[in-house]
């Protein structure tokens, strides 16, 4: 795989820190997983051309290197609508890392995760998303290397999937670009044992394609 | 190891309370065929036995050493062995990696010596292995019953238990094998073996934690004869400050029970499930497919089933009316020919028979309860055993359930004592045939 993940690897540990979302997000391309668009700003001058860019509105989220659940610490703000608002929040979020925007959109949230186990090697795990996603431990788990007939019903065993096969408004949603992102992430932790653990939570699962909407490394 | 043909017991004692003396009587008493050679530095003869001063004084050759001296003479008795060209070991004496500090050392002195001989060692700190297929109980409590289920352990009295319900309602086992501390000998080696044991159909297997999953998972995947786990769920250490939501949610427990799956293995929740599971895969012919049909003298018992085979996609289907007009013939008149099949209290064996009979064609699997003292229960299902699973619960029967129960399970058939553990174990056997 390209050497810009090892950089982005050996770069956060030599320097004794986690990956920023934005290099999680780096390195998920990489590896042909989907990422929602977004862009990096450092000052208030890019802040408002990247949400320009995107249109309102966009979601503004803090760039950290300690594996702070993002939501915990009030580090992604929602739905912001104007230029204003926009400068203001990049001010409260900002650091030497950035603030991350992405456009606001709006899909149904899916949990994708991985991690290294010690006894079995790499783990996955695939099941419903959000925050409450301790609540609800709608997930399952399965232990690589695997196939994609193990995928599915990896996916099956979860309760979330009878939504995503079409259930009352919701229409089928496409399960093998699920099947896809789950197989090349357990190639990224194959192939990159100093990832110990990752969250792609949310993950969002449209119509017609997925995306993931939030990264976290923990090396 | 478990077709030794000779064996030495290491620290054999005449004292009738030493684990070295019972182990030495339980040889002999179990009938083993081989030389047994029991080994003491002071005495002269135990049991009738000529006593050796060590294992190299021994003239012919040993196959297997049982070892029950105290720990810091163990790795001397290793070398012995060694010397004398001994291969299999089984070290019965604790004091070892389980206490920590010392003892971590003696288990790693014993290992060196080992690896130097080319020695195999079962445990140590463990209760012995017992083939009763070999005649050979080296191990405690006696169990000569020769049966089809090989059982490993890393608790000595879990498999205790275990053997002796299987002794108890006669089915007997294959083999018993305490694994102790998994110094060398683990769960893969042994799962390893008995898929290749040809007394063996099926490896029942509790333990606390696998000491290389991705070996396990290998040796479980290739294993053709089933395999039933019982691993309670360890305490998840401590949170770390830092987790990912993927790794704190999984805990050992999710990562092993996704093992389980991706591996072909059948995981019992408990040790009732653990033991009827390992019966009835053992026992119950093959199961085609989901269609189950339950004869019964209780409605309550086999609404009870039927929740549980509901629950876990059984299909009970509704009697076809043919099947209905030829059962009618059979039934007395308040019987209830929907499915289940209401014999009512006043049933006996005979329309169980024609139940059954009638049935078989129409479904892939019967559960059979007999909720009253039903006499001759026993011929009819023997009568009736083929190839095409009969399920048997009996319950609420008193005596007469007691004898019949006995009478089938000694002929191989095993019974349920409560419709909820049969239609369970049915649903391990769909488990394990394919859903």
């Amino acid at each position: 795989m390209g050497s810009n993940v090892k950089n982005v690897i050996e770069k956060a540990l030599k320097e004794n820190r986690f990956p920023t979302e934005a290099e999680c997000r780096e390195v998920l391309k990489e590896y042909g997983i989907p990422v929602l668009e977004y862009g990096v700003a450092h000052s208030e001058k890019e802040a408002l051309e990247i949400a320009k860019k995107f249109g309102y509105p966009v979601v503004l989220k803090m760039l950290n290197v300690k594996g702070l659940h993002k939501s915990k610490v009030n580090g992604v703000r929602l739905d912001i609508k104007s230029d204003e608002e926009v400068i203001k929040h990049f001010n409260e979020l900002k650091s030497e890392w950035g603030v991350l925007i992405s456009p606001m959109v709006r899909g149904f949230e899916l949990f994708v995760g991985a991690f290294q186990d010690e006894q079995f090697g790499v783990v996955v795990s695939f099941g419903t998303g959000g925050k409450y996603v301790e609540v609800y431990k709608d997930v399952s788990f399965r232990i690589v290397p695997f196939d994609r007939k193990e995928v599915i019903k990896m996916i099956d065993e979860t309760k979330v999937s009878k939504i995503l096969k079409g259930y009352r408004d919701k229409k089928p949603k496409n399960l093998d670009a699920i099947v896809d992102l789950l197989l090349k992430l357990s190639k990224l932790m194959l192939e990159n044992p100093e990832i110990k653990e990752v969250d792609l939570n949310p993950t969002f699962i449209f119509d017609d394609r997925i995306a993931v909407a939030d990264a976290r490394f923990i090396l | 190891m478990f077709y030794a043909k000779s064996i030495a017991v290491v620290g054999a004692s005449p004292d009738e309370r030493k684990l070295g003396h019972i182990i030495l009587k339980n040889l002999i008493d179990g009938g083993f065929k081989g030389d047994i050679y029991p080994i003491n530095p002071k005495a002269e003869e135990i049991l009738g036995k000529k006593v050796y001063r060590n294992l190299v004084d021994i003239e012919s050759n040993v196959d297997l050493a049982v070892i029950v001296v105290p720990s810091k003479f163990v790795s001397s008795v290793l070398e012995d062995a060694g010397k004398k060209g001994v291969k299999n070991t089984v070290i019965i004496t604790g004091g070892f990696r389980e206490i920590g500090g010392e003892g971590e050392k003696l288990e790693n002195e014993l290992l060196e010596v080992a690896k130097k001989y080319g020695i195999r060692i079962i445990g140590p700190n463990c209760q012995g292995i017992n083939n009763t297929h070999n005649n050979m109980c080296a191990s405690w409590p006696l169990i000569t019953k020769k049966g089809k289920i090989a059982i490993i352990s890393q608790s000595g009295t879990v498999a205790a238990a275990f053997a002796d319900w299987c002794e108890m309602e006669g089915f007997g086992f294959s083999c018993f094998v305490s694994l102790g501390n998994k110094a060398d000998v683990n769960e893969a080696d042994l799962i390893e073996f008995f898929s290749n044991d040809g007394n063996t159909e099926v490896v029942s297997l509790y333990i606390e934690g696998v000491k290389d999953g991705r070996a396990f998972m290998d040796v479980a995947k290739k294993c053709e004869k089933p395999i039933v786990v019982l691993k309670p769920g360890t305490t998840e250490r401590g949170k770390k400050a830092v987790e990912s939501h993927t790794k704190s949610m999984a805990g050992r427990d999710k990562v092993f029970e996704a093992a389980c799956k991706q591996s072909g293995i059948i995981r019992a929740k408990n040790f009732e499930e653990f033991y009827d599971f390992s019966k009835a895969l053992a026992y119950i012919p093959k199961i085609g497919g989901n269609r189950v049909l339950i004869v019964t003298s209780s409605g309550g018992a086999a609404i009870l089933a039927i929740d549980v085979l509901e629950k876990h996609g059984f299909n009970v289907i509704y009697t076809p009316e043919e099947l209905k007009e030829k059962l009618r013939e059979v039934t007395p008149a308040h019987a209830i020919l929907d499915n289940p099949i209401d014999l009512t209290g006043d049933a006996n064996a005979e329309m169980y028979k024609s139940v059954i009979e009638l049935s078989q064609d129409y479904v892939d699997a019967i559960l059979v309860i007999f909720g009253d003292p039903i006499e001759n229960a026993s011929e009819v299902i023997e009568q009736c055993w083929n190839e095409k699973p009969i399920v048997v619960c009996y319950t609420g029967g008193g005596d007469v359930e007691r004898e019949e129960t006995k009478k089938m399970q000694s002929k191989g058939i095993p019974v349920f004592p409560t419709p909820e553990r049969a239609a369970k174990a049915m649903v391990a056997l769909r488990w394990w045939y394919g859903e």
